[in-house]
């Protein structure tokens, strides 16, 4: 019962009863009387419509219509003519006269009437068969007029939805398309008729979106077409998303398939998860530099302690046996007291600008300045504070003036320098500079000829707080050589390393000539 | 009769604070023997009996903590050896690390050499 109700609207259904009209300017009421006497059982209604308006109300939904005309020139005529030729109504229009002439009769029947009768005729039995098997005709054009309605009204609701909808009978053939697909498809627009098979609408959808047998995106089309059922996804070549919906109508009829645009939904969905991972790596990079932080400040605090005990131990012993030391050992011991202070002062320089660049706030500035000068001051100063170290200066194919960033160089240089010191101490320590240009570049070579670093450390020294397992015995932080790899990489420049342990290590720093500011961001 | 010197065994990795100790130590009559890292100074206790031990705690190869854990485990002779902490550490947390080694004291750097040569002449009395 219930699916009953479900296949045939209950509320299109109310309103269908099928109408017989009788419509007369003179008393009707024999003639109705008359018609009833011969429809016992039928479901149908008698009607005695009484002004035009209401006549044609009532034959909207009639199954035969009865006029009653005095003669050729009555304005019956004029209406029942009009009424036979309004769209929609189905029922025969049948004329009632009392005319007994049979060419005026047939005058009249001309004005297309279906039928026209002598109200002598009416009560004979053929006058009943005529009339039982003309309602019945109408009732049926009645009915398909009706069906017809009823899917104009859904034909209606379907346009007017966003989606795009096709309906397969149940032999998954085309029952209804909307519009949209032909706007999705104009290509394929020839397949979406009434009656095209599912697999010809597949095969003209995979063409139209040039999508091949071994495409993923055929295989899923494939097996959603196949099973039309549940839900899939697609993207068009346009960049538009689809997700189409197949849905099984009631009683097997058939399967609707509803094709939504997600277009919207997918760009917010991968706005959401972009977002999503941008503030994870926001977060991880946060969490990294906070614990690097950590670290610097415990390596830091750990290694300003260092210089500071070699500065404070060295004036404890100068203050507490002044007397019995000689001149010499004083001199050696306030020399190496100086080049601690020189050591904290480098690594204050260090830590400052590392922070600088840690908060992405170092900013380039260059100028026109002779480096050959400044490398001439920093090997002097390293020369001051290193102790038998040969320092040899080869800048003279330096130009006079370069335009470098000169804080920068100077961080760089101070800490390549300072490391080819501190990591030589064999029996003649040797220390080579020796700068020049190329056609792009300014080239700073500096080697020694010291303890080295183990192939495989190499790449590693560059990394923050790392040291060379043959660093041993040298303070150091193993943040030097991180930081100068952030400044050449801020000069937009190149640094590599050669190295064999027990030979030296050799720096190549590469930077570029000349460039103008603007190049730097 | 004289009595013979202390013998004092320091490991420090940092050459001149090496330097700085031996020097005060050995100017207080202490006999001093050096090592630079932990594993030197196993390496020393093969050779020498020291009466103590001066020892800094961040090195390479072989850490301070590293060398009194292997000192308090594989020699027993050295169960009682006083041992006192060199640090450049700032957490406190470090010091605390090292207390069930039992180190006889714990010195901060930069080293006030006074009150460490108090600490070597009270732990050998």
């Amino acid at each position: 019962m219930t699916s009953n109700r479900f296949s045939t609207p209950v509320n299109l259904r109310k309103n269908s009863i099928p109408v017989i009209s009788i419509f007369g300017d003179a008393d009707v009421r024999d003639l109705t009387k008359l018609i009833w006497s011969y429809i016992p059982g039928y479901d149908v209604k008698v009607s005695n419509p009484q002004t035009v308006e209401a006549l044609y109300e009532e034959a909207y939904h009639s199954a035969v219509v009865f006029v009653v005309v005095s003669g050729e020139m009555d304005k019956n005529v004029k209406i029942a003519e009009e009424l036979s030729q309004t769209k929609g109504v189905v029922a025969d229009i049948i004329a009632i006269t009392p005319e007994q002439d049979i060419r005026s009769r047939l005058h009249i029947l001309s004005a297309r009437f279906d039928a026209i009768y002598n109200l002598e005729i009416l009560e004979t039995a053929d006058f009943r068969k005529i009339f039982l098997h003309k309602l019945k005709k109408g009732i049926m054009r009645l009915n398909t007029r009706l069906q017809e309605d009823e899917y104009e009204t859904f034909l209606g609701f379907l346009s007017v939805s966003v989606d795009a909808f096709i309906v397969f009978d149940r032999q998954k053939r085309i029952f209804y398309v909307s519009d949209h697909y032909l706007r999705l498809y104009p290509q394929s627009a020839d397949l979406f008729v009434r009656g095209t098979p599912v697999q010809k609408v597949f095969e003209g959808i995979m063409a139209e979106m040039m999508l091949e047998e071994n495409d993923n995106q055929y295989r899923e089309a494939i097996a959603f077409w196949t099973r039309l059922s549940g839900e899939h996804e697609f993207q068009m070549t346009n960049g538009t998303h689809y997700r189409m919906t197949a849905v099984a109508l009631p009683n097997g009829q058939g399967t609707i398939v509803s094709t939504t645009n997600i277009t919207a939904y997918k760009n917010q969905e991968r706005d959401l998860s972009e977002k999503q991972e941008e503030i994870e790596r926001a977060l991880a990079a946060e969490q990294e530099a906070s614990n690097l932080q950590k670290q610097f400040i415990s390596m830091v605090s750990h290694e300003f302690r260092t210089p500071l005990s070699i500065v404070d131990g060295n004036a404890q012993i100068l203050e507490r046996r002044l007397e019995e030391i000689s001149i010499d050992e004083t001199r050696r011991r306030l020399r190496t007291i100086r080049s601690a202070v020189s050591r904290t002062v480098n690594m204050m320089e260090a830590v400052l600008s590392s922070n600088l660049l840690k908060t992405g706030k170092l900013d380039i500035y260059i100028e026109d300045f002779s480096l050959k000068e400044l490398i001439t001051q920093l090997c002097d100063e390293q020369r001051d504070l290193a102790r038998g170290h040969e320092i040899i200066v080869d800048i003279a194919a330096l130009p006079d003036i370069l335009t470098l960033d000169k804080k920068i160089l100077t961080l760089i240089l101070t800490n390549l320098l300072s490391n080819a010191v501190k990591y030589t101490n064999n029996g003649a320590p040797q220390i080579k500079v020796v700068g020049f240009i190329d056609d792009h570049s300014v080239i700073v070579k500096i080697s020694d000829n010291g303890v080295g670093i183990p192939q495989d450390e190499v790449k590693k020294v560059f990394q923050k707080f790392y040291r060379a397992t043959t660093s041993a015995g040298v303070a150091g932080s193993g943040v030097g050589l991180s930081l100068v790899s952030d400044l050449v990489f801020v000069h937009k420049g190149q640094i590599y390393l050669e190295s064999e342990v027990g030979k030296g290590t050799c720096v190549t720093l590469i930077l570029p000539l000349n460039r103008p500011l603007s190049e730097f961001f | 009769m004289a009595q013979l010197p202390k013998t004092l065994l320091v490991i420090e990795d940092e050459s001149e604070i090496l330097n700085i100790l031996h020097d005060d130590l050995t100017s207080r009559g202490y006999n001093v023997e050096l090592a630079r890292n932990g594993q030197e100074g196993l390496e020393k206790l093969q050779m020498i009996e020291p009466d103590l031990v001066i020892c800094d705690r961040a090195m390479p190869v072989m850490s301070g903590y590293q060398f009194l854990e292997r000192l308090r485990g594989a020699y027993p002779q050295y169960n009682s050896l006083p041992f006192i902490f060199l640090t450049a550490l700032a957490d406190p947390r470090d010091r605390h690390s090292v207390d069930h080694l039992h180190p006889t004291a714990y010195h901060e750097k930069p080293v006030d050499l006074e009150r460490l040569a108090k600490s070597v002449k009270e732990a050998l009395a």
